[in-house]
């Protein structure tokens, strides 16, 4: 202790040095609220591009972390009575930033402790502006240890040449952390709320706009490694890659307004949709451009906060989503310039909310479910800005006195009218696209048991690894993480039983087939020994001179018997053909026309005339096995007899054809039988579902085991299992179903192993 | 007087007999079913039955399916029975083989299909029920028999060859042919026979059939209501009535080029196009009903030679892409072609599989820019 101290009458309050790390501790606490303090900093000191570069951070005590930005920088005062003032009350004094009007972002006084907290050395760099020369203080924050008098403690200041015009450059030397990529994302995320659009469009320079908005705040995050430096994450990506659609508009100067909607997710690309001015039912199929509103542009980013939406997005990202949907809206910029108070939290200047859509239902007979009859229109579900460009005297719109928000006139309400036309115009198309992508998601099912298990362990494991990544944070709590894990373990654990008890049916039912397919393997080979011998005694009957009703039973025999033959040596080639258990490449032409010239007897003996249609060309499937297709032309022709026999028709015909589109060789069959009732499109490939009358008790085995609704399903999973496609489609005039199966084409690699 | 061929199968004894009365010809074909037995009673009854005399043999290739006691193959019989014939300084005779699974067979002995000169022919059971499959087997008996005679006669090399042939001379003939066939009459006459057989009988050669013929006077033959009569009657000079002509007909090829130039116009067949071989032959034959055949699609010429092994029409060798396999062929013999077009649709490929891989880079750019 001093001894001036000690001697005085009148005592004041000391610090302990020791002061700054326990502040540091207490109110950073954690390295993200670190690195987002110093970031809002940068923002509320009207910087445009803030950097960092965590250099060499894979080692403790190692990195440097540099923080730079193109703010106003700060001039000696300012240093000393802001920075070096703990507890300053600056930021009570001046709420908003002197430049860009800025609602200062940063909380009071963090800053500095922010620094300490990240590393144990800190050296700003710092100009302004007007100032010639540029301030230099570093601070060794490890001298300021217990013991010590806070105000004892001294750090050199000195002035410097300019690094740059203005803006302040923080470089924080022996990082105490080590920082990992997947930290640095996690830091850049938790910040990304402060993300101001930068995300203007491209048209600006087609609609010639004055100035680029100057209120844009960017943040680029960088590491160095072994002097390679590499982006970390780029501030569009990460929040706008992940809309559903993205729409954009404009009234050009003619004062007529138009919208695009574009979307992979729904498989949109309009181009131009018109936005008409008119206010009632009539006026609305007759495009009326607006009577003031000119000039505007805005784009709009759509998101549905609902997983199944997405593809392969994180349970947490979608979380994160959520929690800044509080800061969706549409903003408003005027030349240049943000206008308050629209799109700001809680403002639905547009009246999105007001509309009452939400609530309508929808039931699904497929699934007999409800879903939502519209997408989700509310002001949170869309992220975008409309920028005006009012520089014409008279001016369209106005600034109230108070400078929050435009005066009330009708430029203003065509505005809201156009962008909520907009917006809702989109949201109907889709809406629309919806229901069609729904529609062709049920011909998808495959992706079901497997998918949805496998997904499931997915998300548990990522839950796991997030848990690891945290471990570091003592204030982040465990409670709703292992609530998750819990969840998530019971539904793995649900699905799993699920699935095998569909396994265990699916191989039940398969079992039976195969000790069929065994028998019939038998027989086939069997029959193929005793048929010379019938052909030779035919053969020696026929030659005979035999009275004439013994000759037309001779001849009937021996047409018999080649029919006969014919049907016995399409399995027998079946069979031959299994013993090669190799996958080829096939060639599908081949196939159907060996099939077609196997079954014309028989055709001919239904009265069913065959057509076959194939493309031109050399074109194999994937390596698949011979006896498969087999299989699969034998059921399709099955069941065609039976459509057609049941339908009466005086002549039957079956169409096959096949041909080779993009990557995928496909075959179609078609026949001109009684066709699929609708509502049954999807159901005929599911196990045991058969619009014949079930075999009776009296019905032989073999009776009741085929012809049961089994042959389409095995069909599909065939198919399936090679990555191919089957489904119904429009069958061509004269027929009345159609089946399409696509398979993968083999690739040149595969046609090279196999010297084709 | 009849063939004589003995069956010998390990089927019961009753289908034995079934198939061969499908086989028999009354009074011309004589087949003679036997149950396969152990090896040492099967050689011993092939002795005795070659002794007796015999026109030939025909075995079932899997003798050892049925049977408890039989543990040999039809190649090893076949070699047993050649043997024998050997020792016993008995005539040749030929041996062919049947089969449920031929195309097993032919799978395995591709490219050596004679099985090392073991066996003739082959043929699956329901094949040989057919009567040109039963001409063939009764040519090929005739064939042994003609070559046993000659050599045992005195004739000279040349001499053999012409009556073998049926010709007045040997001149027409390569002197590589004639050399290659004196050097397999010296080995045996089942190397002859086979040789004969597959090097000018079965693949085109200075003998061709009749569709090289109609392609090669340029005449569509389906279409062309006198193309028998011209063919008989008009070609009958260049017919060819050498062993093996009774199961296959075949023509000269040298027959038909003198024909051509000695009556119609001393120019060669090959450098004229069909409608002007067609036209002249009109003229000299005075027959109309005569058809010029056309080309194929994607051909460009129809100076037509060969034939398109897939669409079965006449071809030029300029449009035609010869078929792999034929690497080894003989200076008397022709290579098999097939059409652009037949080759990109793959029309009848069972029958020529692929092209010949020093043709195949023209052929994948030809088919990429005509192909859909």
């Amino acid at each position: 202790m001093e001894n001036n101290l000690l001697e005085q009458e009148q005592i004041n309050f000391t610090v302990d040095a020791g002061i700054i790390n326990r502040l540091g501790q207490e109110l950073v606490g954690r390295r993200e609220t670190a690195v987002a303090e110093l970031i809002k900093n940068a923002y509320d000191a009207d910087a445009t591009v803030v950097t960092l570069n965590f250099i060499d951070c894979n080692e403790v005590e190692q990195g440097t972390l540099t923080i730079e930005d193109d703010g106003c920088g700060m001039n000696k005062e300012q240093l000393i009575s802001g920075f070096m003032r703990i507890a300053s009350i600056d930021k009570i004094e001046n709420p908003v930033s002197a430049k860009y009007k800025r609602y200062k972002a940063g909380k009071k006084g963090i800053g500095r402790f922010a620094t300490q907290f990240l590393g144990n050395k800190l050296t700003i760099i710092t100009q302004t502006l007007t100032a010639e020369k540029a301030l230099s203080i570093t601070i060794d924050w490890d001298k300021y240890v217990i013991g010590q008098n806070i105000e004892s403690i001294y750090n050199p200041i000195s002035e410097i040449p300019k690094t740059k015009s203005e803006g302040t450059s923080l470089i924080i030397n022996g990082v105490r952390d080590v920082w990992t990529n997947a930290q640095i994302n996690r830091v850049f995320r938790y910040v990304s709320e402060l993300l101001q659009p930068n995300y203007l469009s491209d048209r600006e320079d087609a609609f010639k706009f004055a100035v680029k908005n100057k209120d844009a705040f960017e943040v680029k995050f960088f590491k160095t490694e072994n002097t390679l430096k590499t982006d970390i994450a780029d501030s569009q990506k990460l929040i706008f890659d992940r809309a559903l659609a993205i729409i954009e508009g404009y009234v050009d100067k003619t004062k007529d307004a138009y919208i695009t909607v574009q979307s992979t997710a729904f498989d949109i690309d309009e181009e131009l949709m018109p936005i008409s001015a008119g206010d009632n039912s009539k006026d609305r199929d007759i495009v009326l451009p607006y009577k003031t509103l000119r000039n505007v542009h805005f784009k709009a980013y759509y998101f549905i906060y609902e997983a199944n939406y997405y593809e392969d997005m994180p349970k947490m990202e979608l979380n994160r989503l959520k929690e800044l949907s509080k800061e969706a809206g549409i903003r408003l910029y005027r030349n240049g310039f943000r206008v308050l108070p629209y799109g700001e939290e809680g403002n639905d200047w547009l009246e999105i909310d007001k509309t009452d859509t939400n609530k309508v239902k929808v039931l699904i007979q497929e699934t007999n479910k409800k879903i939502d009859a519209y997408i989700p229109f509310g002001n949170r579900n869309f992220w975008g800005f409309v920028e005006v460009l009012d520089t014409q005297k008279p001016t369209l719109f106005e600034e109230t006195a108070s400078r929050e928000g435009l005066i009330e006139n009708e430029a203003l309400s065509e505005l809201k009218d156009f962008l909520f036309k907009s917006l809702k115009k989109a949201a109907e198309k889709i809406n629309y696209q919806r229901f069609l992508r729904k529609d062709k998601k049920e011909r998808e099912v495959k992706q079901t048991v497997e998918k949805t298990l496998k997904e499931e362990i997915k998300k548990l494991q990522e839950v796991i690894n997030s848990i690891t990544t945290v471990s570091n944070a003592d204030t982040f709590s465990s409670e709703p993480i292992s609530q998750e894990i819990k969840t998530l373990i019971d539904n793995v654990a649900q699905r799993y039983e699920v699935e095998r008890q569909q396994t265990i049916e699916t191989e039940g039912m398969l079992r039976v087939l195969a000790g069929l397919g065994l028998v019939i393997g038998e027989f086939a080979h069997e029959i193929r020994q005793f048929t010379p011998a019938f052909q030779g005694d035919i053969s020696f009957l026929l030659r005979q001179n035999l009275p004439t009703d013994i000759k037309e039973a001779v001849d009937d025999l021996a047409q018999n018997f080649k029919d006969f033959q014919t049907y016995a040596s399409y399995f027998d080639e079946a069979i031959t053909q299994n013993t090669h258990r190799e996958l080829v490449p096939l060639n599908l032409q081949s196939i159907v026309d060996k099939f077609s010239k196997t079954v014309a007897k028989d055709a001919q003996n239904s009265k069913i005339s065959i057509e076959l249609e194939h493309m031109r060309g050399e074109y194999y499937t994937c390596p698949m096995h011979y006896s498969e297709w087999t299989s699969i032309l034998w059921n399709f022709y099955t069941n065609a007899k039976k459509a057609i026999r049941r339908a009466r028709a005086s002549v039957g015909k079956i169409k096959i054809s096949c041909g080779e589109e993009k990557d995928k060789i496909y075959l179609e069959f078609q026949d001109n039988g009684d066709g699929i009732p609708p509502g049954n499109e999807n159901k005929i490939f599911n196990a045991f579902f058969s619009t014949t009358t079930p075999a009776s008790y009296t019905a032989t085995i073999t009776e009741q085991q085929t012809g049961t609704g089994l042959g389409l399903k095995i069909v599909k999973d065939t198919i399936e299992f090679y990555q191919g496609e089957i489904f119904l489609i429009p069958a061509e005039s004269g027929y009345t179903t159609c089946f399409r199966i696509e398979a993968p084409k083999s690739s040149q690699k595969q046609l090279d192993e196999y010297g084709l | 007087m009849a063939y004589n061929y003995h069956y010998i199968d390990d089927n019961p004894t009753r289908r034995n007999a079934s198939i061969a009365r499908g086989w028999k010809i009354p009074d011309s074909l004589d087949i003679t079913p036997h149950d396969a037995t152990a090896w040492d009673n099967q050689v011993a009854q092939i002795a005795q039955l070659i002794s007796n005399g015999v026109s030939g043999f025909i075995l079932d290739w899997r003798l050892n399916e049925q049977g408890t006691n039989i543990h040999y193959s039809a190649e090893a019989l076949a070699e047993q029975i050649r043997f024998i014939i050997k020792d016993q300084n008995s005539a040749a005779v030929p041996i062919i083989l049947v089969s449920q699974s031929i195309d097993d067979f032919r799978r395995r002995y591709e490219g050596n299909l004679n099985v090392n000169g073991l066996f003739d022919s082959h043929y699956s059971k329901e094949e040989l029920m057919t009567e040109s499959n039963k001409q063939q087997i009764m040519s090929i008996a005739a064939a042994y028999q003609t070559l046993n005679d000659l050599t045992s006669s005195n004739a000279n090399h040349e001499e053999k060859i012409q009556r073998l042939f049926s010709i007045p001379t040997c001149s027409n003939l390569h002197p590589d042919f004639i050399e290659s066939l004196q050097i397999k009459m010296g080995i045996s006459i089942s190397d002859t026979v086979q040789f004969i057989l597959n090097s000018v009988v079965l693949h085109p050669s200075f003998l061709i059939e009749e569709d090289w013929v109609a392609a090669r006077l340029g005449i569509d033959k389906a279409n062309s209501f006198d193309w028998d009569i011209l063919k008989n009657d008009f070609l009958a000079s260049a017919k060819y009535n050498g062993i093996f002509a009774n199961a296959w007909e075949r023509w000269w090829m040298f027959g038909i080029e003198q024909w051509w130039r000695s009556n119609m116009v001393d120019k060669s067949l090959q450098n004229t196009s069909a409608p002007e071989r067609v036209d002249k032959i009109k003229v000299y034959t005075g027959l109309q009903n005569l058809v010029a055949a056309t080309k194929l699609p994607l051909c460009k010429s129809d100076n037509f030679w060969t034939i398109c092994e897939g669409h079965k029409r006449p071809l030029s060798n300029m449009d035609g892409f010869v078929i792999r396999g034929q690497s080894n062929l003989a200076i008397w013999q022709e290579k098999k072609q097939v059409s652009l077009d037949a080759a990109i649709q793959r029309i009848n490929i069972d029958e020529w599989e692929a092209i010949a891989a020093q043709y195949k880079p023209k052929f994948e750019k030809l088919k990429s820019f005509y192909a859909d």
